[in-house]
């Protein structure tokens, strides 16, 4: 079965070209090797620096994708998706650890605050995960937006190329996406 | 905590929509603006401001909110021990214990597993979706394999054991664990003959099959996912991209955008996959063609590996394969070619509807090949190279030949018969007259006897003389001469003779009457109402049922096998007044009354004639459904050869023509053509005769059935007047259009019966034709649709395969580019087939009519109506078609068009 899966080169030039399931095709293989890689890189520098999306990702690219058959705008492509890996990882890990540790109680929103546990982390990604997902059925660009620029760690101008969006849309966008998702987590609802 | 797969109501979407734009605007605005425009902007709407002010102090407050990257935030979670597949071993899946990796797909890992009850260790294949990061729709995926495999239930399918989720949270579930080899290594290791190769094929055909009728389609079968166990057991596995088919919804759009999920097997994977386009159980038989190949050949029909995608395409949606034989090793390459290398190319025919129909013909035609008998697979006919033109008319036409079908009558009557003896008197001195009276009867039918002149009698001569023999010998027994005469009205009808047959009947009753024997009586007339409503004498015939019935109202006259006959005869009766539904419940009761071993053939007469009244109503596959089973009945019953079952094999043409199954049209044609040779006295029968020449003329094989025809001409004018002229006169035009012989075609024309519904229908499309064929197009179609008019608005209760002539003009107007006049005929064959009865659902012809309709609507740019009308196609086709029928894919890749 193996044989048969094409390369993640193969996936990103036929997603680019609009294939159909091309990037739910490539979407494994990019968060195998962004995991495996992040578990690199902490295992190598357990101590002092901190690792960057940005690196990862560049790392990623080099591994999997064969630069001499791509463009430009399949390396933007390539980001959008890693920023979706990178979003499924970092939940994923969360909600194990919530799940292991505390059995899937409900989730507490900490505040944002470079000194939280470990525990409040996995908190504060699963309940970000959540509100993002009543996003997507609200408005799914803002919601994108928040993935790239968030979990894949891009700048404005990278997340408008990846999602093929003009710069002020991407600005504004995150802008009100983060203002939504704020009064999501922090705000009573009121009706 | 909010589900995360909470459905959004549009209210709550259309909410955020305006929170969204007036926060929008907002923030365009300076900050001491905003209050004031927001204000004004929601009125007295104070919900609605409350939140939008929220968003805008949010704003204001949350702009160090998410400003680092989520790696900042969340990266020390990474250090947590990896779940999944990388400690798979400490993985417990429910009651399972994982043991080890069996092996990895794009989506799924398989791991050897084990359940430890207290008596008993069952080992498992144990599914897991791989990935933790995996998408939904991989996940949803998953979820659907679990669930086709829950439907499965077969002996060679790897079946489901158990399945939940993981105390990861992944869904998994456990499969029967089969230890075997490939098919295609097991084949190797014992280097199995050919035969004993196909032998296993064909148990792979059965599981294929199995699950076809559970509407699941594979889509991924080759040898990876068949695996031979060491006892010889064949088991398929895999179903993780199987698409399970939803009659009601067909053509839905989560099964058209998974398959952009799958991970294709290029080598299998058929012309129709590789386009993206709809597939259909068709597109399994296709991979089986490939893995037959692959197994009698030793290699795949293509090389495709590393192949761009449009190499790709054009490769398997362009290139004829060459023959297995060509690339066979040699000492196989004889064995083949010939019939395996035409079963294999027809099962990759690039054309889905080329393909065989099912892995069971597949399979059927594999057996016939086994037991030495001709296949069906065979060089493409003359059929497949006439003109559309001609192809679709000959549908149309097919559709409204109401052919002539004779079974054996008289038969029917000897159970009648010994209920009446038992009555009377001792039953074996009863029976043993009637034995003897028959045989005396027979001797004189098959003697040489000669008149006075020396000249051989025909056939319609011996009958008479059968008669005065049998008044003669038995007169003194009133009821045997009954019993006799019927036994020759029989022999009459299956000549086509029905003037002499009624005048028979007719003299059988009156004796009945004189002698007080009521279901006698009952039955010579309801023979005879049934022999008028061929002829279209519809109001004697409804008299002499109403005769029969009130006889059978006598206390003790009524046995179920005349309540039968007189039930189908009704049956006949309603449907050539138009009254299709009714038709149908009297002659499935007809069918249900007849279940005695001694009826049995007159059984098999009422199931043909259900099998017609259920495809007037348009449904096509379940009236050829009807038809194999008669003959199957017939084959059993010792029939094979006689003339009455080549009479049912060129019936059943048209409705296999219908449903475009060219192929069995063609080889039933040429089967009827040969084994007409073995019947005695076929030259001079006409029935026979022009039975073989309309099997012909099915088939394309125009110059035999011209001679067919020809002869069934001689025959019937020179014998009778009556027997085929509603029959004959329509093949003739049909067959002289087809040779281009147009004067010839507008002579025949003139000798055209009239009379039922379907007799005008005929006339009118013949007429027009004609017309077209003269190169007077716009007269043609003026012409036909004003006859089709006239028609519709003398009809009571119209049949719904008279949509079928009105669809076609439709078709003809659309293809001349006239879609709003095409729109309209199309909507009144639509109508014509029946507003008021539930067949306006269920009939093929009302969904060949909507599918016109949808067409003409999207060439007015109508796209809403246009998806209704395929929409309503489909579903029709479906029920009507069958749904791997290819006007039901056909309507569906229009359907799916639209979007």
């Amino acid at each position: 079965m193996a044989e048969d899966e094409l390369s993640a080169t193969e996936l990103l030039l036929r997603a680019g070209a609009g294939e159909p399931g091309a990037v739910e095709r490539m979407f494994p293989l990019v968060y195998d090797e962004l995991r495996r890689l992040a578990h690199q890189h902490l295992a190598r520098e357990s101590t002092g620096r901190t690792l960057t999306t940005t690196e990862l990702v560049h790392e990623a690219y080099l591994k999997l994708i064969d630069q001499t058959r791509v463009e430009w705008t399949g390396r933007a492509h390539f980001m959008g998706v890693a920023a979706i890996a990178m979003r499924r990882i970092l939940v994923d890990r969360a909600r194990s650890r919530r799940r292991v540790k505390r059995g899937g109680d409900s989730v507490r929103v900490p505040l944002e605050n470079v000194d939280l546990t470990a525990d409040e982390r996995a908190d504060l990604v699963v309940a970000l995960d959540e509100a993002l997902e009543r996003l997507r059925g609200l408005d799914e660009r803002q919601m994108r937006v928040v993935e790239c620029r968030f979990f894949g760690g891009m700048t404005e101008e990278q997340t408008a190329d990846a999602l093929g969006i003009g710069l002020r849309t991407a600005k504004r966008d995150w802008a009100k996406a983060r203002s939504w998702l704020y009064t999501e987590l922090y705000d009573e609802p009121i009706s | 905590m909010t589900s995360r797969s909470r459905e959004l109501t549009t209210a709550e979407r259309e909410r955020f929509l305006r929170i969204d734009a007036i926060f929008d605007a907002a923030l365009d605005l300076e900050p001491d603006e905003r209050v004031d425009y927001v204000a004004r902007a929601c009125g007295d709407d104070n919900a609605l401001r409350g939140r939008v002010q929220l968003l805008l102090d949010a704003h204001a407050r949350s702009s160090a909110f998410l400003g680092s990257p989520a790696i900042d935030l969340a990266g020390v979670l990474l250090e947590d021990p990896m779940p999944g597949s990388d400690h798979a071993a400490s993985l417990r899946a429910g009651p399972f214990r994982i043991v080890r990796e069996l092996g990895h797909g794009g989506m799924g890992v398989v791991y050897l597993a084990e359940r430890e009850g207290a008596e008993f260790q069952q080992r498992v294949a144990l599914k897991l979706v791989r990935h933790l990061g995996a998408s939904e729709a991989v996940r949803r995926r998953f979820v659907e394999e679990r669930r086709i495999l829950a439907l499965l239930e077969h002996p060679n399918i790897a079946h489901l054991i158990d399945g939940g989720l993981t105390t990861e949270g992944l869904p998994y579930f456990a499969m029967e664990l089969v230890e075997g080899e490939t098919i295609d290594a097991y084949c190797e290791a014992r280097s199995l003959s050919i035969d004993q190769r196909i032998d296993l094929f064909i148990d792979v055909c059965e599981a294929v099959q199995y699950a076809h009728e559970h509407l699941v389609i594979h889509r991924d079968l080759k040898p990876s996912n068949i695996l031979v166990r060491a006892d010889g057991q064949l088991k398929l596995l895999d179903f993780g991209i199987a698409k399970l088919l939803d009659p009601l919804r067909p053509g839905d759009e989560a099964g058209a955008t998974q398959t952009g999920l799958i991970a294709l097997t290029p080598e299998y994977a058929a012309p129709e996959q590789i386009r993206g386009q709809t597939v259909s159980t068709a597109t399994d038989t296709y991979a089986l063609g490939v893995l037959l190949y692959r197994l009698l050949a030793g290699q795949r029909p293509y090389e495709v590996r590393g192949l761009t995608p449009a190499e790709l395409e054009r490769i398997v949606c362009e290139l004829e394969p060459p023959r297995p034989s060509a690339v066979a090793p040699e000492k196989s390459k004889r064995a083949l070619s010939g019939d395996l290398d035409m079963i294999i190319m027809k099962a990759l025919h690039k054309d889905p509807a080329r393909r065989y129909s099912s892995a069971a013909a597949l399979r059927d035609d594999l057996q016939r090949y086994r037991t030495g008998l001709p296949v069906l697979a065979r060089p493409e006919s003359r059929t497949y190279r006439l003109g559309k033109f001609v192809r679709r008319n000959r549908t149309v036409v097919s559709a409204l030949a109401v052919t002539v079908v004779a079974l054996i009558g008289a038969t029917a009557f000897s159970a009648t018969q010994m209920r009446e003896a038992q009555r009377q008197r001792d039953a074996a001195v009863q029976e043993a007259e009637r034995q003897h009276a028959l045989a005396e009867v027979q001797t004189v039918l098959a003697s040489d006897s000669r008149d006075a002149a020396g000249k051989a009698l025909s056939a319609p001569e011996r009958i008479a003389l059968g008669e005065q023999v049998l008044v003669q010998e038995f007169g003194d027994k009133p009821w045997l001469v009954v019993e006799g005469r019927q036994e020759l009205s029989g022999k009459l009808y299956e000549m086509g003779e029905r003037a002499a047959e009624r005048a028979m009947l007719a003299r059988a009753s009156a004796l009945a009457l004189s002698a007080h024997l009521p279901t006698q009586f009952a039955v010579a007339e309801c023979r005879r109402a049934y022999s008028l409503t061929f002829d279209d004498e519809l109001d004697s015939a409804r008299a002499a049922l109403a005769t029969a019935r009130a006889a059978l109202a006598t206390p003790g006259a009524s046995i179920p096998a005349a309540e039968a006959m007189c039930a189908d005869s009704e049956g006949q009766l309603l449907v050539a007044e138009g009254k299709t539904d009714s038709a149908i419940v009297m002659l499935q009761h007809a069918v249900d009354l007849s279940q005695g071993d001694r009826d049995k053939p007159f059984r098999l007469q009422a199931m043909m004639d259900l099998s017609l009244a259920v495809r007037f109503a348009g449904r096509t596959r379940d009236a050829a459904e009807i038809q194999r089973r008669v003959i199957a009945d017939l084959d059993a019953a010792g029939f094979r050869g006689t003339a009455v079952m080549l009479n049912v094999m060129t019936f059943i043409t048209g409705s296999l023509y219908e449903l475009g199954e060219l192929a069995s049209v063609d080889s039933l044609s040429r089967a009827v053509i040969r084994a007409q040779a073995s019947v005695p006295g076929s030259h001079s029968t006409a029935y026979l005769t022009f039975a073989v020449g309309l099997a012909a003329l099915r088939s394309g094989q125009l110059d035999t059935a011209q001679v067919w025809l020809t002869q069934a001409m001689a025959v019937d004018s020179s014998e009778d007047a009556g027997g085929l002229s509603a029959y004959l006169p329509p093949a003739i035009t049909q067959l002289r259009l087809e040779q281009g012989r147009v004067a010839e075609a507008r002579a025949s024309l003139a000798r055209l019966p009239s009379g039922t519904l379907q007799r005008r229908v005929s006339r009118a499309w013949f007429t027009s034709w004609t017309r077209y064929a003269e190169g007077d197009t716009r007269g043609a179609i003026t012409m036909l649709e004003d006859s089709l008019r006239v028609i519709r608005g003398t009809a009571d209760k119209p049949p719904p395969i008279l949509a079928v002539p009105f669809t076609m003009a439709a078709e003809w107007r659309l293809a001349a580019g006239e879609a709003r006049a095409a729109d309209s005929l199309a909507l009144l064959g639509r109508a014509a087939a029946g507003i008021d009865s539930l067949a306006l659902q269920r009939s093929a012809y009302v969904g060949r009519a909507e599918l016109v309709r949808a067409r003409a609507r999207r060439a007015l740019g109508d796209t809403v109506v246009a998806r209704d009308a395929a929409d309503r196609a489909i579903v029709a086709m479906t029920i009507g078609y069958g749904p791997a029928n290819w006007h039901t894919q056909a309507a569906k890749a229009f359907r799916s068009s639209l979007r």
